[in-house]
């Protein structure tokens, strides 16, 4: 791979995988940190790349590793989840509670990646991801994860489960 | 608000850089031309595309060019500073709306940096001030020759840009940067794109020519008599600062 390649490359993928860091971790000199390593992964494992029929799905794939890699070392964790749970749009939850679909309400949305975090095994991280941040739908979620959509649909629902249960203890009883 | 039905950002990452199938980009183009929605996010996807890519390609240092010296030149570091959001105006009609880039043709953006630092893209209509710095982006499906006129309320023509050869490589930000003089009023600023140079001197009799038959009023429409060359303007107004 010469470096005309890799600049090609950068100027390509480099603005896909700065925006879902910066939405992921919330944080700009963590997100040009994932953006440097993620080409370094590209060159790295260049056959790989090259081999997939969307390169833009296996960016994706290490971008939010990567990411959620960086979540995973929990020195930043508090902070981070704080101002992610705030910037979530309020608006994403409206549909699923009322009307059964699968996206969380307002109260949800707040505490779903500390729930994520705090109570659901680490696959269903990326899933979260992949749905609320990039609002992907279940067969997406399901090609980048090499799962069938039934499991995505599963895990969604686990997810959601886990995030109610997890915003339970906040509601205040009058 | 986006729903089951709508387009995921990877669907239109993928869109953006040519990883979809004809079906795929068929049922996206279907998509977006109903929900505005997802029309809007495709827009955002895709300026944040172009400012990462512009950034990646603004220069250290401002190169010196003998046509900037009326009107001055920004401090290689503020030219370095400048991060920019594009939106393209479309050719080659001048009356076209602006924010639409026609397949295949040429397009040209005007970028501004305020005297308070602030960067912004320049829509038509838009007020800067004298002291402000402009610079263009165009981008050419073959290589072309490229020159910017600025045509203000004193009836001057001014060349932004001397004739530049411009290839076919997506949008590219023109060497350095102009700063507004104190002429207030309306300025239109047309980029021409050529297949041949036509000459400084020739570019300054068709700008006045035109202004002309516009009466001097550059806020009219205003169309240079460029044979062979697509063109693209836009008008702003300078007002002095509070």
């Amino acid at each position: 791979m010469d470096a005309s390649t890799i600049d090609e490359l950068y100027r390509r993928y480099g603005p896909v995988v700065l925006r879902r860091a910066r939405a992921i971790l919330g944080d700009e000199e963590a997100a040009q940190d994932v953006l440097q390593e993620v080409f370094v992964r590209v060159v790295e494992q260049r056959g790989s790349f090259r081999g997939e029929a969307s390169p833009m799905t296996w960016i994706y794939r290490i971008t939010t590793n990567l990411c959620l890699n960086r979540l995973r070392d929990g020195r930043r964790r508090a902070a981070i989840l704080e101002e992610r749970a705030k910037e979530m749009d309020p608006e994403v939850g409206a549909v699923g509670a009322g009307t059964g679909g699968t996206t969380p309400s307002t109260a949800e949305a707040r505490l779903t990646l500390e729930a994520i975090l705090q109570r659901v095994p680490e696959e269903l991280w990326a899933i979260a991801v992949y749905y609320h941040v990039d609002h992907m739908t279940h067969a997406e979620i399901a090609q980048i994860m090499g799962v069938s959509r039934r499991t995505i649909g599963y895990r969604l629902e686990e997810f959601r489960r886990l995030a109610l249960a997890a915003a339970a203890p906040l509601e205040v009883v009058r | 608000m986006r729903n089951e039905a709508c387009l995921s950002d990877l669907f239109l990452d993928r869109w953006r850089v040519g990883e979809l199938s004809e079906l795929e980009m068929a049922r996206g183009e279907a998509h977006v031309r109903q929900c505005l929605v997802c029309a809007r996010r495709k827009r955002e996807l895709d300026r944040q595309a172009l400012e990462f890519d512009v950034q990646l390609r603004l220069p250290r240092r401002a190169p010196r060019r003998a046509w900037r010296t009326a009107l001055g030149l920004l401090a290689a570091a503020a030219a370095a500073s400048f991060a920019v959001v594009l939106v393209p105006a479309a050719l080659p009609s001048p009356t076209d709306a602006p924010g639409v880039r026609t397949k295949g043709g040429p397009s040209f953006s005007v970028i501004a940096r305020r005297a308070d630092g602030t960067i912004h893209p320049v829509l038509p209509g838009d007020v800067l001030a004298p002291g402000d710095a402009i610079r263009f982006e165009v981008r050419t499906e073959e290589p072309r020759i490229v020159a910017v006129l600025g045509i203000d309320a004193a009836g001057v023509v001014t060349p932004y840009v001397d004739e530049v050869a411009i290839e076919a490589e997506g949008p590219q930000l023109l060497p350095g940067a102009i700063r507004l003089d104190e002429t207030l009023g309306p300025e239109r600023i047309v980029a021409l794109f050529c297949d041949e140079p036509l000459g400084r001197t020739r570019l300054l009799a068709i700008g006045a020519e035109a202004l002309r038959q516009a009466r001097g009023d550059p806020s009219r429409e205003l169309r240079l008599d460029a044979p062979g060359c697509a063109q693209s303007s836009i008008l702003i107004r300078k007002e002095a600062t509070p």
